[in-house]
């Protein structure tokens, strides 16, 4: 039986060599295919035998041979053949070669002509190695929908000509950009699932922070990937506090902090400390970050630094002006003793957030803050019309009896 | 590899520009033009005049159906029209981004069927 971490290595290996393959047979589907076939060798040859005294070689080595047969039983020239770098040149390490088309697929797998959830589904199915099965769970559709799904979106990389390369440094930033905002939706769905009874699908969160540093070991110095995965470390260092005993939803500013995972938060810390001091233009990520680090410090929710959280806002907003980020903003202004500031941040979303629940929920906050008890009653009913989630209705239920004793 | 870049924007509020506005709009898409001609990848172009003068023509059953104005009713309405030969999505999309329309509009890009033979 191999340990865990080995797994976890092998699991590393195999998904090099998927994203070599893709590269040499220029689509997923028969790459899929001849790496399943490299992959059922290995596993019949390591179980006889030892394993090889360098794994990711022997798997190159017969994936390289499988690809050969494969191009040149295809009748694809030799001429093609050549155009393709079958192998590394003989000062670069196969480490590093294969690396590369692991960040190959990853940005294919993230590009942003392909819908922000099916590139999550898609990373999870190809990169993190989920079954078919779990990525369907993920999504909560059944295996045929997420099948469906998966098989389309193969097509249109085909179809529409998206490359199976690296990013040129003109469009870098905003392939980029896709590879975290992919990343952080599938931390998201972990964090705060949206239909269910969970809400907090811890292995999905687990998998993106493991993305997040596998991006980062592949791709070093870039500050916002930094950031983000900091922000991530940060955000599920809560996750033993986020429930209470019987499942139900504990706010920020009551959850106990002992419960904290304080390695974890020592760990994102750092990476921030290093992502700022790489002084790249500061961006949403490392911003949010900033965020909750400050909450983080807070040995209470009283010692809260609020006034320093308004002003990492202001610069939020400057990159990311989506209407949630200004509800937040307006949460942290009230809790600095900025009300009337607050509520004039929340007439100006108050259109585009008509269908989202935590706006409500807010807003009834803040309407408690100014002692409009029956304006918080309004606010915490719309709010439970609107919400599908079984704890937050759990929650919202609670504290309208609250109100209305 | 060609792809269509289907430029559509309202057309009614098209028609409040001024014609400062307008002009503003042409050079920008003649420079536009000139700069994909300079790079290589121009095939096609065109403005179309509005939907007002369009004819949609279907024929079911054998019979011709010529219907006044476009194929159907739309918040956004195709204004027209480039056709680039580009190396691959990444750079269709930059092309596009580039266009006067997508700061106000939309633009639709999408690859042509190659048939070979």
């Amino acid at each position: 039986m191999v340990r865990s971490s080995s797994d976890e290595v092998l699991k590393l290996h195999s998904v090099k060599i998927l994203g070599y393959l893709i590269r040499l047979i220029g689509n997923f589907d028969d790459a899929e295919d001849l790496h399943q076939e490299v992959m059922l060798i290995a596993v019949q040859n390591w179980e006889e035998k030892q394993l090889p005294a360098e794994p990711l070689a022997w798997l190159f080595t017969v994936a390289r041979n499988k690809a050969t047969d494969y191009l040149r039983h295809k009748k694809i020239g030799n001429r093609v053949a050549l155009q393709l770098k079958l192998e590394p040149n003989h000062n670069e390490s196969l480490e590093r070669y294969l690396n590369d088309d692991l960040l190959r697929l990853i940005f294919t797998c993230c590009h942003p002509a392909l819908d922000p959830e099916v590139r999550v589904a898609l990373t999870l199915k190809t990169v993190v190695g989920l079954s078919l099965e779990e990525v369907a769970r993920a999504f909560l559709v059944s295996d045929k929908t997420m099948q469906q799904r998966l098989v389309r979106v193969k097509r249109k990389i085909r179809m529409a000509g998206i490359a199976y390369e690296i990013p040129g440094s003109k469009q870098l930033l905003g392939r980029l950009g896709s590879v975290l905002q992919t990343i952080y939706l599938l931390f998201n769905e972990g964090y705060s699932a949206t239909g269910g009874d969970e809400l907090v699908r811890k292995p999905l969160c687990h998998e993106a922070i493991r993305l997040a540093h596998l991006m980062d070991e592949l791709f070093p110095g870039h500050a916002e990937l930094e950031g983000i995965l900091s922000l991530m470390l940060l955000q599920d260092s809560r996750r033993e506090a986020r429930l209470s005993g019987s499942g139900d939803l504990v706010l920020l500013r009551d959850q106990d902090r002992s419960r904290w995972d304080k390695a974890q938060i020592e760990a994102g810390r750092v990476l921030l400390e290093h992502a700022l001091h790489l002084h790249q233009p500061p961006g949403q990520y490392q911003i949010q970050a900033a965020i909750a680090a400050i909450h983080a410090d807070a040995a209470s929710a009283d010692d809260t630094d609020w006034q320093e959280i308004v002003l990492l806002y202001e610069s939020l907003l400057k990159h990311n002006h989506s209407p949630v980020v200004r509800l937040n903003y307006a949460v942290a202004l009230a809790f600095s003793g900025k009300l009337e500031q607050a509520m004039s941040q929340m007439s100006l979303i108050t259109d585009r957030l008509q269908q989202y629940h935590p706006f409500y929920i807010a807003l009834a906050e803040l309407h408690l803050m100014k002692e409009q008890g029956s304006k918080a009653i309004e606010d915490f009913e719309k709010a439970l019309l609107l919400t599908r989630n079984q704890q937050e209705k759990a929650f919202i239920t609670l504290r309208l009896q609250g109100l209305r004793i | 590899m060609r792809y269509i870049f289907l430029i559509y924007e309202n057309e009614a509020l098209a028609a409040e520009r001024s014609e400062e506005q307008n002009q503003a709009i042409f050079s920008r898409y003649f420079a536009f033009s000139d700069k994909v001609r300079a790079d290589g990848v121009m095939l096609a172009g065109d403005p179309l005049l509005e939907t007002n003068t369009a004819t949609t023509v279907r024929t079911r059953d054998g019979q011709i159906m010529n219907t006044d104005g476009p194929f159907a009713e739309t918040k956004e309405q195709l204004g027209g029209y480039y056709i680039l030969d580009c190396k691959d999505l990444d750079e269709a999309l930059t092309y596009a981004a580039q266009l006067p329309t997508a700061e106000y509009g939309s633009i639709e890009v999408r690859p042509i069927m190659e048939m070979d033979g």
